[in-house]
C-alpha cells in the first residue's frame, strides 16, 4: 500500500467510501478522502482499509454532498 | 506511534481507542468506534458521524480544546430494528444455539461468503436477528465453524433513502441444508449503492 492507492474502507463510520493512501506508519494509515467537498485526511487502522480497483477514484463519504459517489 | 502528518480526524476501533476516549464511554463494546475530530474539522465531519443515528447510536463527548470524540455502537443497530419485527418466543430445537438476547425475526436478503477456500457463497434471507447472532436460509449446507462473512441488506436507509448493508464477520454455530447460524464478531455497516454491487472486496482480506 502506497501514496495515492485507492482503498476503499471497510471499517468504522466511514465504512463504504473511497479513498486515497497518504501514508503508513505502524499499523495506522492516514487517507484522504473527500467530504462534503473537501479533502480530509483521516487517520485509522490499516486493517480497515483494503485495496480498490484502480478504476476507482476518490469519491466523498456519507454524508458528504452526494452520498452514492461509488465509481465503477 | 506518532504519525508524520497528524491527522484533523482520527478513528479506532473501541478496544484500541486510547484509554482516555474509551473512559469517556463506560458502555462501549470493542466492536464499537471511536472518532476522535479536531475543532476545526468539525463542520465538515459531524454530520457524516452523526449520520448514522437512525441506525445506531452515536454518542459524543466535547473536550475542552473543542474537539469532539465521538463513539458508535454497531452492536446497537438491532434494538433499533426490534419494532420492524416480532419477536422469537418458543423452545429451540436440540442442537440451535441459544442466544441469551432477545431475538427479533426479521426477513432481510443477504449474500454470503466463506473465508476459506474454495469459497462457498451464495443468497438467503436473514430469519431472526439479534445483537449477538444471525439466522439465514442457505442455498446449500454450509460446514459448522466455518468464518463467514455475511452481506445484510439493511431493512432502514440511511438519509436520503441511502441503502446500506451490514458486514457481519463470524463463525456458524449451527447448519442445517439450507439453513445456518452466526455468531457476530465483528460488523461494520457500509453505504451502497444497490444490492447488486457484489464482492466490494476479496473477503479474505477483511479481518
Amino acid at each position: 500500500m502506497h501514496f495515492g492507492d485507492p482503498v476503499k474502507i471497510t471499517g468504522g463510520p466511514f465504512a463504504g467510501a473511497l479513498a486515497e493512501v497518504d501514508h503508513l506508519s505502524g499499523n495506522r494509515v492516514v487517507i484522504v478522502m473527500e467530504l462534503r467537498g473537501r479533502h480530509l485526511f483521516v487517520e485509522m487502522d490499516v486493517d480497515w482499509v483494503v485495496a480498490a480497483s484502480p478504476e476507482r477514484k476518490l469519491v466523498s463519504a456519507v454524508g458528504g454532498s452526494n452520498i452514492l459517489q461509488k465509481s465503477v | 506511534m506518532a504519525l508524520d502528518v497528524p491527522a484533523g480526524v482520527r478513528v479506532w476501533r473501541f478496544c484500541s481507542a486510547p484509554p482516555e476516549f474509551q473512559e469517556l464511554f463506560p458502555v462501549g463494546r470493542d466492536e464499537d468506534w471511536v472518532a476522535h475530530v479536531a475543532e476545526p474539522e468539525l463542520r465538515v465531519v459531524a454530520h457524516s458521524l452523526l449520520v448514522w443515528r437512525p441506525i445506531h447510536p452515536v454518542h459524543s463527548v466535547v473536550l475542552v480544546d473543542g474537539s469532539v470524540v465521538y463513539c458508535g455502537s454497531p452492536s446497537g443497530a438491532m434494538a433499533f430494528v426490534s419494532g420492524l419485527g416480532a419477536p422469537v418466543t418458543g423452545t429451540l430445537l436440540s442442537g440451535e444455539e441459544r442466544r441469551s438476547v432477545q431475538r427479533v425475526r426479521l426477513e432481510c436478503r443477504v449474500r454470503y461468503e466463506t473465508h476459506s477456500k474454495p469459497v462457498r457463497a451464495g443468497e438467503g434471507r436473514t430469519i431472526d436477528m439479534s445483537s449477538s447472532g444471525i439466522s439465514f436460509t442457505t442455498e446449500s449446507g454450509l460446514e459448522v465453524s466455518a468464518r463467514i462473512t455475511l452481506f445484510v441488506a439493511w431493512p432502514v436507509p440511511l438519509e436520503d433513502d441511502v441503502p446500506i448493508e451490514l458486514w457481519a464477520i463470524g463463525t456458524l454455530v449451527w447448519t442445517k441444508p439450507t439453513t445456518a447460524a452466526l455468531r457476530l464478531e465483528n460488523i461494520s455497516f457500509v453505504t451502497t449503492g444497490g444490492w447488486r454491487q457484489t464482492r466490494p472486496f476479496d473477503v479474505d482480506s477483511v479481518q
